[in-house]
């Protein structure tokens, strides 16, 4: 025991070993997390005053990345798939890099959520025994659930995982974990789907189709990170990602991205066609409503980028081209971030219950302190990968005892 | 906290430079901490005080609002009546859209002045016009004298739903609808997610986005821990049918001051009351009564 | 048949009056119109060269038309400009109920006492002024007057539905009679000048620094 713990803080050393460039990446973060903190502590002594949030818009900014991240870290499922279940060799050597991602994303969305609290020291009434949990009946109480339950899923895998990987042992006895957390994937961002779409009042998310576009929206904007992320820690670290690990990814998303598109082509049909009051949303996004066009520039960005990107998917000839496939994937990050942050927390208010129209834009406190836990969520990935990637490749010397002194590092 | 925030919302160089000094060394965490009222913060759930417990924190509440406002305070907790549930009527003929309700609901429930919250939206609507989604609606209409030529007016506050879709989705249990139907908020519970008002049909609830301002000298002292008890930043508001006159057997504030007599109120549960009078005998509606909220407030003509 | 437009049979009907008037009161309607000054406490009346406030034929208003006659000799120039002004503006001028269907009297009698012989129970009721009149007599005017015509509002007025009451919901109440809102002689809701309109979203900040 007393070595796995000695052994655990000599891994955990590793992070504070690192290049000029490595060092210069963490205090650049360092330095962002500064911005948002300070923009947090303005928030924190002014109230929502400072934000652009208001009665009639009550979620934003940080409601609008909460929903996109749960959607990368369920995204993090699509490697696990082909990693665990099918064994597809080039995926499971890094699929590690997927559930560092999950565990990043997961952390932002807490974050996320408790800077659009009004009273975040009061986040215990909602936990069990201390407080009083609204419990099965509020929905925001089973994201909690969900939320905090992948994260510790995907940290015990993780670890479990990187720890017997080390060992030189199978993991085979943390299967029924891994096997849970593929459909645990899918209900964080169900139910994060859910919390809006049983909202009666809310005619713009009420509709059944939510929670399946949320996951196709997901599956194709987590995975186009992780490609990118693959590539920038095959640049600078010694892991060998496999282009097949990235063809793979990349084959996947050519169906999600089809899909998602389909399913908001469903959505625009039947509100269009029927013409109800319920149209008001949809059409105040895409073509202005009462002489207010907040949003329209940005929703036919959105759709232009996530139908290029759908060509270039779709296309063989394009999705193996490296460049173009790169710039595919940012494509679709850029177009899903604006389709489901702008896109669906706002028309969710716009018009309001009331009819009114209030043109919400994140303030510059909104935007510092998101940009702030995106760094905190760069920083969190950066450690976790800079703990990870030495042991996982055997650079890391460890004394051992005795019997274990034959022991051969297989990654 | 020595230094004072910029009060633009603009993230300018200088705030970085300090953000990037001085920030990470705890400037933020010392303010937060300094921020909370630790009091309160250990105060328990209004329905799991027990006799005890409610009258210290009662007594308290007074002390600590009655040193801030410079005047005594009366914090009640006064319970529900048996045999009643409100309701609400109000004579859409009637109402010439005046206002005099937004402002005598302002000073009897201490909403915040700055930044102003209004319980109650007073909605002007052409005659004619497609109103059930309300966006031909408007509450900033401003003529020299109303009500104006070809305009009718729809008074909203909270509906008082017996299915609150504001209740279903509290994740704490801050919100809920008591015995005699009134759906009430429980300030020091709350923490500011604003998930009910992303749920109210009715444009109802109100998020205190800074510190309410009130005057001293025009706050009310007569106050109901579950009613119109001075609020904390960060906590969403709501009408409680004046739940510290009513539960006292006097009429709302709304309704003693509306110069048309439009609105009407009483106990749905006695036989003779005017709100039992008004639905056997008059054209009522509920707003959004397709959503199945099933609200309390009844509109009439 | 056409239909007479509102405006020509009026004047017409105007015009036979003021014959028929001329006629039985020579010295005092002998004169032009051209004497006619514009009435400038008055918007829309007249002035005539005794000083009472005319309608544009000189007539005073529609109490003749309707042949109630009572302000002929109970002409007081301040209650005239402030009652029966008002009251010609009304609905109620327009269908015909003149002062003695409220206050009593017969406008056709000869005479003084024949005018006032008519059997009207609360005569002294309706003639004394409001803040003079007992309690619970008020109440009672409401009813006999008002409700004598307006009997769907009278009864909602009843139950409490029209109109205000104010006090306790479950115990005492104030009942506010019809003249406390509405102003017998001109009925109609008088328009209001509204409280000021909300604050919009987008103009929502803080309006006061801090000074802590």
């Amino acid at each position: 025991m007393f070595h796995k713990i000695r052994n655990f803080l000599v891994a955990l050393m590793n992070i504070f070993h690192g290049s000029p460039l490595y060092y210069a990446w963490i205090f650049f973060l360092l330095a962002v997390m500064g911005i948002g903190l300070y923009a947090y502590s303005v928030q924190w002594n002014q109230g929502f005053i400072v934000t652009s949030i208001r009665d009639e818009v009550s979620w934003g900014f940080y409601i609008a990345n909460f929903t996109f991240l749960v959607g990368v870290a369920a995204a993090a499922v699509l490697l696990v798939v082909p990693a665990y279940i099918y064994h597809f060799g080039p995926i499971k050597e890094i699929v590690f890099l997927g559930e560092i991602m999950a565990i990043t994303a997961i952390c932002m969305c807490i974050m996320f959520v408790t800077a659009d609290l009004g009273r975040p020291e009061r986040i215990l009434h909602m936990a069990p025994l201390i407080g009083t949990p609204n419990f099965p009946s509020s929905l925001l109480v089973w994201d909690v659930v969900v939320l905090n339950g992948y994260l510790f899923i995907n940290a015990i895998i993780f670890l479990y995982v990187l720890y017997k990987i080390y060992e030189g042992k199978s993991y085979a006895p943390i299967m029924p974990l891994i096997i849970l957390s593929i459909p645990w994937a899918v209900s964080i961002h169900t139910v994060t789907a859910f919390l809006y779409n049983g909202l009666p009042a809310r005619p713009f998310w009420n509709a059944g189709i939510l929670a399946p576009r949320f996951l196709a929206s997901a599956f194709c904007s987590g995975p186009a990170i992780i490609i990118l992320v693959f590539q920038i820690v095959g640049k600078f670290t010694r892991i060998n990602i496999d282009i097949m690990a990235i063809r793979k990814v990349a084959e996947l998303i050519a169906y999600t991205m089809a899909l998602n598109i389909f399913l908001l082509g469903c959505e625009v049909f039947k509100e269009f066609y029927s013409n109800s009051v319920h149209l008001a949303p949809l059409k105040y996004m895409y073509f202005g409503l009462h002489g207010h066009h907040g949003l329209v520039p940005l929703m036919w960005t959105s759709l232009a980028l996530n139908l290029t990107a759908l060509v270039i998917f779709v296309v063989p000839a394009t999705r193996r081209n490296i460049a173009l496939l790169n710039i595919g994937c940012v494509l679709i990050i850029v177009g899903v971030y604006i389709e489901k942050g702008f896109g669906l927390v706002i028309p969710g208010f716009t018009p309001s219950t009331l009819g009114e129209i209030y043109e919400y834009w994140p303030s510059g406190i909104e935007l510092g302190v998101s940009v702030g836990i995106w760094a905190t969520g760069a920083l969190i990935y950066t450690l976790l990968l800079k703990f990870t990637l030495p042991v996982y490749s055997g650079e890391t010397h460890i004394e051992e005892p005795e019997e274990n002194r034959e022991r051969v590092v297989t990654a | 906290m020595k230094n004072k925030p910029d009060n633009k919302k603009q993230m300018n160089r200088r705030g970085f430079m300090k953000a990037a000094t001085a920030g990470m060394a705890g400037l933020a965490t010392q303010g937060c901490v300094n921020n909370i009222n630790w009091d309160r913060f250990f105060q328990s759930h209004f329905k799991e005080m027990d006799k005890e417990e409610l009258k210290s924190t009662l007594a308290k509440l007074e002390k600590e609002y009655s040193a801030k406002y410079g005047r005594e305070f009366v914090v009640k907790a006064t319970a529900p009546m048996e045999g009643t549930l409100f309701g609400y009527g109000l004579d859409l003929s009637r109402c010439i859209g005046c206002r005099r309700c937004v402002y005598a609901c302002v000073g009897e429930n201490n909403q915040s002045r700055d930044p102003q919250i209004h319980w109650i939206s007073v909605m002007r609507t052409k005659m004619g016009d497609k109103w059930a989604d309300l966006e031909n609606s408007t509450r900033y209409y401003d003529p020299a004298l109303v009500p104006e030529e070809g305009y009718f007016y729809m008074p909203i506050g909270c509906q008082m739903c017996e299915q609150s879709a504001c209740v279903k989705v509290c994740p704490t249990g801050a919100t809920w609808k008591e015995p005699d139907g009134i759906v009430v908020v429980d300030y020091d519970w709350c923490i500011g997610c604003r998930y009910c008002m992303a749920a109210c049909p009715y444009g109802a609830r109100h998020f205190n986005l800074a510190e309410p301002d009130i005057p001293k000298d025009e706050i009310n002292t007569n106050t109901h821990y579950l009613g119109n008890r001075p609020r904390p930043k960060g906590v969403v508001e709501k009408c409680t049918f004046c739940i510290q006159r009513t539960r006292e057997g006097k009429y709302p504030a709304c309704a003693e001051i509306c110069p048309v007599g439009a609105r009407k109120f009483g106990n749905l549960l006695d036989p003779e009351s005017e709100m039992r009078y008004l639905l056997e005998h008059k054209r009522v509606f509920r707003l959004k009564e397709d959503l199945n909220t099933q609200p309390k407030f009844y509109y009439f003509f | 048949m056409v239909p007479i437009p509102a405006r020509v049979a009026r004047s017409a009907l105007y015009a036979a009056l003021a014959c028929l008037l001329a006629l039985s009161f020579p010295s005092a309607w002998g004169q032009d119109e051209e004497e006619l000054v514009p009435s400038k406490d008055h918007p829309g009346y007249f002035v005539n060269p005794d000083g009472e406030i005319v309608d544009e034929f000189g007539l005073l208003l529609r109490l003749f038309e309707h042949e109630s006659v009572c302000v002929r000799c109970h002409y007081e120039k301040e209650k005239y400009e402030k009652l029966v002004l008002d009251w010609d503006k009304s609905k109620h001028s327009k269908n015909k109920v003149t002062c003695e269907k409220c206050h009593g009297g017969n406008p056709k009698g000869a005479n003084v006492g024949e005018a006032k012989n008519v059997e009207t129970t609360n005569f002294q009721v309706i003639n004394t002024p409001l803040d003079k009149l007992e309690k619970d007599l008020v109440p009672q005017a409401a009813f006999k007057y008002c409700g004598q015509c307006h009997g769907i509002k009278f009864r909602d007025w009843s139950f409490g539905i029209h109109g205000k009451r104010t006090g306790y919901w479950n115990g005492e109440k104030e009942y506010w009679v019809c003249i406390l809102c509405h102003n017998p002689h001109n009925p109609k809701f008088q328009k209001l000048e509204p409280k000021p309109a909300p604050i919009p979203p987008s103009k929502l900040a803080l309006r006061k620094k801090d000074e802590k």
